[in-house]
């Protein structure tokens, strides 16, 4: 027998959005994700540990031990100057957090319209599309000696290269977002009588933000992975300055310590987008449980 | 509850596995195959024609002197490093097994042993402005004397490539002279040229010859070096401890060829030849920087015509440059240990090559030629 309130829409809705608000802790704790994750850490921990220390096989064994790099982070006095216990590991990240936060803003502010016009408007994706094409696949460290001679501060190149690779991502997804948009839509908009601007505001926008928001979760990834070229010209300070100073001074911990904290951060920046996300997607997974995909 | 005990058992095949791995004694580590005494080898060598206190390496690569003393079909890959940490970090991993390096990655690169042992065998020169030249933008003042120079760059910026030779320089020196920039920034050569481009760094502190190169472009003016200071600069012989014990014959036989190149090198009537083996393995140099940079003369040399000396082997001065710059470094935390390990030098192979040609160290000096040949 079927319960005549589960097959009404609006209870069935109600009960998602309860269902997506209530998840607690308890419940994320037991949820077979967290645990799946430590597993999959251990699995990586265990697997750096035996090949290095253990097995010590071809080319491993010349990599620092995870017990030599744990000993080095969490030593109040490490031998490298770089741990958890020392103040200049926090202006490190802080001034690699800081990058990363103005650069994605900016590809985000500039990429995601620059992205909406070239899905919606043929005309201006014939005239930018071939430089756009063009311009993405040149590697960051390419554009360093131009960065640098481009602008006048010493943190802009910096910016600048985070913010670059960061930029076509956005840009990218966000105009395969709008050509995924079903045609009818545009049609039904332009037969009710929108207007252009009507257009692009209620069917442009709202369809392109699952793409756009896949697109920012990589966009903020890709930015951490520029940040190692972009802060080989920033000199001082920053998660990519650690370790391309380490690499140049030959202290193998640190560069893990630096990859360590530089991943950390990303992973934190990439889950805090993906919710965001959610939060603002809520309708579309209101929408694919009705239509019951 | 069914996803509890679900997680209980993976857990428990999950311990099992890795205690069960990890008991596995096995041991794959690789050794480099360097073949029986005598027989040919095929060497990896790291040289620095971007370091001109390092150009026994680049004379030896072009003159070729190894082919005298290496077994017959012996073969010899040179690969440049653009900075001694390069050069470094690949004998570590085994893909060099002789290196050409600055005082600073050498001293590293013994200080390495849980990764691979590395000893250094020879000394390719000392002098006080090779590495250690400092030079501020073109539009500077006109500085009375090199300390004035030194002082201006208080509180301004300056940078250097971290790790090499010129970083312990610096460091050294505004510790000496107590100059506190407003930031020491690590950029390496190419960054640094584009930003005295940019003009957006005061001074930089950086090794011949593209410090001449940046003079003579008009991209940067030479105002100290570390003649101002006292303080000198090295650049020694580095080889994988695993090739002198499996091939002291290839050990013996690349000192000898090493001595052949730095009596080349001090020889004044080669000059010529030094700078067109100079020309044919570097790239974006002109000649007279070429030239300058070897045996070129400047103010802050405070007349000195000695541009280097080649002491081949472990003298007294190079001990004590050793010495000090280990215990400077492990001050800074660039490396471990306070002085280095008692086997870290190997002086029986330069000593030996000495002996059988009857010659005492230092071999020779590269001294000023005014005006430098062209």
């Amino acid at each position: 027998m079927t319960n005549s309130n589960e097959s009404n829409p609006a209870v069935k809705q109600r009960r998602l959005s309860f269902e997506i608000r209530e998840g607690s802790l308890l419940t994320k704790i037991l949820s077979p994700r967290l645990f799946l994750m430590l597993v999959g850490f251990i699995i990586f921990l265990g697997f750096w540990h035996l090949s290095v220390e253990v097995w010590r096989l071809p080319r491993f064994a010349q990599m620092p031990a995870l017990r030599t790099v744990v000993a080095e982070i969490l030593s109040p006095n490490p031998t490298y100057g770089i741990s958890i216990f020392v103040g200049e590991y926090y202006q490190h990240i802080l001034a690699s957090c800081l990058r990363v936060f103005i650069a994605f803003a900016l590809a985000t502010i500039l990429g995601v319209p620059m992205g909406l016009f070239l899905g919606w408007s043929t005309k201006f994706r014939e005239y930018v599309f071939p430089v756009f094409e063009m311009l993405r696949p040149i590697p960051i460290l390419a554009w360093v000696p131009l960065a640098i001679i481009m602008f006048t501060s010493l943190e802009a190149p910096v910016i600048f290269l985070a913010f670059l690779a960061s930029f076509f991502v956005t840009a990218l997804n966000t105009m395969l977002g709008v050509e995924s948009i079903d045609e009818s839509y545009f049609r039904a908009a332009k037969c009710l009588g929108a207007k252009d601007y009507q257009v692009f505001l209620n069917v442009v926008i709202p369809g392109a933000t699952p793409f756009i928001f896949t697109g920012l979760q990589i966009s903020i990834g890709v930015c951490w992975f520029s940040l190692v070229a972009a802060e080989m010209v920033s000199g001082q300070f920053g998660l990519g300055y650690i370790i391309n100073t380490s690499y140049t001074n030959v202290r193998y911990p640190t560069i893990i310590i630096g990859m360590v904290t530089l991943g950390f951060f990303g992973y934190l920046t990439s889950a805090m987008v993906r919710a965001v996300g959610k939060r603002l997607m809520q309708w579309r997974m209101r929408e694919l449980a009705l239509s019951g995909n | 509850m069914k996803f509890l005990s679900i997680k209980k058992q993976s857990l428990k095949v999950l311990l099992a596995g890795v205690v069960g791995l990890g008991s596995i004694p096995l041991s794959f580590a690789d050794n480099i195959d360097y073949g029986k005494v005598g027989s040919p080898i095929n060497l990896v060598v790291g040289y620095q024609p971007y370091y001109t206190e390092s150009w026994s390496g680049v004379v030896m690569r072009g003159k070729k002197f190894y082919e005298k003393y290496l077994p017959k079909g012996s073969t010899v890959e040179f690969q440049v490093g653009l900075q001694g940490a390069i050069i470094v970090n690949n004998m570590l991993a085994g893909k060099q097994q002789i290196g050409y390096l600055g005082d600073m990655p050498a001293i590293v690169s013994t200080t390495k042993p849980e990764v691979a042992d590395i000893r250094l065998v020879g000394v390719l020169g000392i002098s006080n402005d090779m590495c250690n030249v400092v030079l501020v933008r073109p539009d500077a003042p006109d500085f009375k004397t090199p300390k004035d120079a030194l002082q201006w760059l208080n509180g301004k910026i300056m940078a250097a490539p971290k790790g090499s030779c010129v970083d312990r320089f610096v460091l050294d020196a505004f510790k000496k002279e107590n100059i506190k920039p407003e930031s020491y920034l690590n950029q390496n050569i190419e960054v640094i040229t584009s930003n005295f481009r940019a003009k957006k760094i005061d001074g930089a502190a950086i090794w011949e010859p593209t410090a001449s190169k940046l003079v003579e472009e008009g991209l940067a003016k030479r105002v100290a070096s570390g003649y101002t200071v006292g303080l000198s600069d090295g650049a020694f012989l580095a080889m994988r401890d695993d090739l002198i014990k499996a091939r002291p014959d290839i050990a013996q036989a690349w000192m000898n060829a090493e001595l052949d190149a730095q009596l080349f090198l001090a020889d004044e009537k080669n000059a010529k030849e030094v700078i067109d083996i100079g020309m044919a393995y570097t790239t974006g140099f002109t000649r007279t920087s070429i030239a300058k940079s070897v045996y070129g003369q400047s103010p802050d040399q405070m007349g000195s015509k000695v541009r280097f000396t080649l002491p081949f082997t472990f003298t007294p001065d190079a001990r004590k440059l050793v010495v000090g710059a280990t215990s400077f470094l492990k001050e800074m935390k660039a490396i471990n240990v306070a002085e280095l390990r008692s086997d870290a030098i190997v002086t029986k192979f330069a000593d030996e090559a000495l002996k059988a040609r009857n010659l005492k160290a230092p071999v020779g000096d590269v001294t000023v030629i005014n005006p430098a040949p062209n």
